[in-house]
């Protein structure tokens, strides 16, 4: 059996769950394909480099996460003209987020910048804190808490925009 | 709105954090193209090539005699290498599959050398070698199964297939097993580079690792003697007064491994033997009838007597101011004492034991032959040993005093013991192996000079740790 069985097999088994995630991290599929290429490639490149600390998923996981930053990294500082929107306080109801599909969520998250995007994936769904992703992405603490609320705002905002209801209604 | 925020988040993580959705087909080709672009050297496993370059030759060919000797279990170093020009797209892989028949698998990816698995380990032990010998490699260890390996049997070259495989688990995804070495969970991924001669060498060599062993062990033993039925009298008497003592013993034991199974051992032990003379009455001196040949001593003074037992004559030192006599004297031989007819001795103080201690030096000759060779193994040991005689002393014990009373006579220097033994043991870590070692030592010969045969025994349980180098 060759090695190129093995990484097969390898890559067959973790590859929805992490196509699913460069999906999260990226523009569109293009994106998400390329991020996946370039990740997988690193993993069978560094798989010498795995220690056994933590989970073998979780290792590829961060290099996936790594590699979807890498691609962004030029526009996570991007001082977009996003920011200068004024965005209202009122958001919609948790219900109707409640009731979006996946698909749905992913779209919305897709609508995101990646700056806010990024912030928004990592603290939100991978569950880091604002100091994590100071040190991932290069910023502050303060501006990832700032993008955050940022992208949450914007969140709020597209979810209304897109289904077209308001926090009245019901 | 924190609420509101904490809901989102919420929503996004359950929906969202497990995501997942089946990539398109191209991505997998992308991830080799990328891969197959690095030049990478790799293994070419074909046992049925012949191989050139004459410093392969040579390896090869000492390795072929070391896998064909009789008896030789495979160990993970042999590993055989070929150029790398031999392209053989057509060639049979070695396959993992359980049936251990070699699968003839297409050629997948022309931008990619042929590679094939080269995964052995039948032996605990060496699976650290492997990862040594082996600079950059990690290599999939799976159970040990010794099989002999479903490759050709190559007749061009004469080269048979020397090596055994493991069997594979079917997929190759990262293993993550106990270490066998060290108990500590490693992972074990394939990974493949080709090896250098330098290191197929260094594996060669490190074929002998591992084969020195020190032991080191003690023991409480409990001893005890076999006086066999020559005289029914006399030895139900002895038995009935005489027993066993728990002891101990200890030492150092230099082996080495000849197999993967057995090992030979010689070194050095100290062992104490003892036994109790019970039922021994002492008597004050002071105000005895002397007129009584029986309570005179034997030309030691009027104070010493000697007691006899199934190991040979006490012979007590003679500034003590006790009798002793013991029931087990039926004789009345010159210099015994006769508690048996007629004496009645003037003053009896107490009943006390007469305890009688031996020292030897033990000289083993030991096999351990190990029947379940795993992490926790099991060896049946057996072997002779010479004892030399360095101490003997007796001591009477009287209300809780004890008095030094002075030698078993008649004792011989040097003895033959035979061993027997059930070894357990269990790796520590890496070289290091801790041991419980049940164990029967049997004198072969008799312990005395005397016509009544005593042959001691001991059993003892050795804890003690081996080292292996």
């Amino acid at each position: 059996m060759g090695k190129s069985r093995y990484q097969e097999e390898l890559y067959r088994m973790i590859a929805p769950r992490m196509y699913g995630l460069c999906l999260k991290y990226a523009n569109d599929k293009d994106d998400a394909k390329d991020i996946m290429q370039d990740g997988f490639i690193k993993v069978f490149q560094k798989i010498d480099q795995y220690s056994t600390k933590g989970s073998f998923e979780g290792w590829i996981r961060r290099i996936m996460i790594n590699t979807a930053l890498e691609k962004y990294r030029s526009q996570v500082t991007i001082y977009s003209l996003d920011e200068r929107m004024p965005l209202s306080d009122e958001g919609v109801q948790s219900t109707v987020i409640e009731n979006l599909s996946a698909e749905e969520l992913l779209g919305l998250i897709r609508q995101l910048t990646p700056k806010y995007r990024m912030v928004f994936n990592l603290y939100a769904i991978e569950g880091y804190n604002h100091k994590e992703i100071g040190e991932l992405l290069g910023i502050s603490e303060g501006t990832s808490k700032s993008n955050l609320s940022r992208a949450r705002l914007i969140l709020q905002e597209k979810v209304k925009e897109l289904y077209s209801i308001t926090r009245d209604a019901k | 709105m924190e609420d509101r925020n904490n809901n989102m988040d919420k929503v996004f993580r359950d929906r969202l954090g497990d995501y997942h959705q089946q990539p398109p087909e191209e991505i997998w080709d992308g991830i080799k193209a990328g891969l197959g672009n690095k030049s990478r050297r790799k293994i070419l496993i074909p046992l049925w090539q012949a191989a050139a370059g004459v410093a392969l030759l040579i390896t090869t060919g000492s390795l072929f005699y070391y896998f064909n000797r009789p008896g030789q279990v495979m160990v993970a170093e042999q590993l055989l290498l070929a150029p790398q020009n031999i392209q053989a797209p057509t060639q049979p892989r070695i396959s993992a599959s359980t049936e251990m028949q070699p699968q003839k698998t297409p050629v997948n990816n022309s931008a990619e050398k042929e590679t094939s698995l080269l995964v052995i380990s039948n032996n605990d032990r060496n699976k650290g070698l492997v990862e040594t010998a082996i600079k950059s490699e990690k290599i999939i260890i799976a159970d040990n199964t010794a099989q002999v390996i479903s490759g050709d049997n190559n007749t061009e070259t004469g080269l048979t297939t020397g090596f055994s495989a493991a069997r594979m688990p079917e997929s190759y995804l990262p293993v993550i097993q106990r270490d066998q070495i060290t108990g500590k969970k490693k992972t074990y991924i394939a990974s493949w580079e080709m090896l250098e001669a330098s290191d197929v060498l260094m594996a060669e060599t490190s074929k002998s690792k591992d084969r020195l062993l020190l032991t080191a062990q003690v023991s409480p033993t409990y001893s005890y003697r076999d006086i066999g039925n020559i005289d029914a009298n006399q030895s139900s008497q002895l038995n009935q007064n005489e027993s066993g003592r728990i002891s101990y013993s200890g030492g150092l034991q230099f082996g080495y491994k000849t197999t993967k199974r057995l090992s030979i051992h010689a070194g050095l032990m100290y062992a104490q033997l003892a036994y109790n003379i019970n039922q021994v009455g002492s008597y004050n001196t002071n105000g005895i009838a002397t007129g009584n040949d029986v309570f005179q001593a034997p030309d030691k003074g009027n104070s010493v007597y000697a007691v006899r037992n199934s190991i040979g004559t006490i012979s007590a030192n003679s500034d003590k101011d006790f009798i002793i006599e013991s029931n087990a004297t039926p004789n009345n031989d010159k210099g015994l004492i006769d508690a048996v007819t007629n004496v009645i001795p003037p003053i009896f103080n107490t009943v006390g034991k007469i305890e009688q201690y031996f020292q030897y030096l033990e000289v083993p000759f030991l096999l351990r032959y190990r029947i379940i060779d795993r992490k926790l193994g099991v060896s049946l040991v057996s072997g002779v040993s010479t004892n030399i005689l360095v101490g003997n002393h007796a001591s009477l014990t009287i209300d809780n005093k004890t008095n030094d009373v002075g030698t078993s006579e008649n004792v011989k220097n040097f003895n033959y013991m035979g061993n027997l033994g059930l070894g357990f043991d269990y790796i520590l870590r890496k070289n290091l192996l801790f041991t419980v070692e049940p164990q029967f030592k049997y004198f072969l010969n008799s312990i005395n000079q005397s016509s009544l045969v005593n042959r001691p025994y001991m059993l003892g349980m050795f804890t003690g740790v081996r080292f292996m180098w």
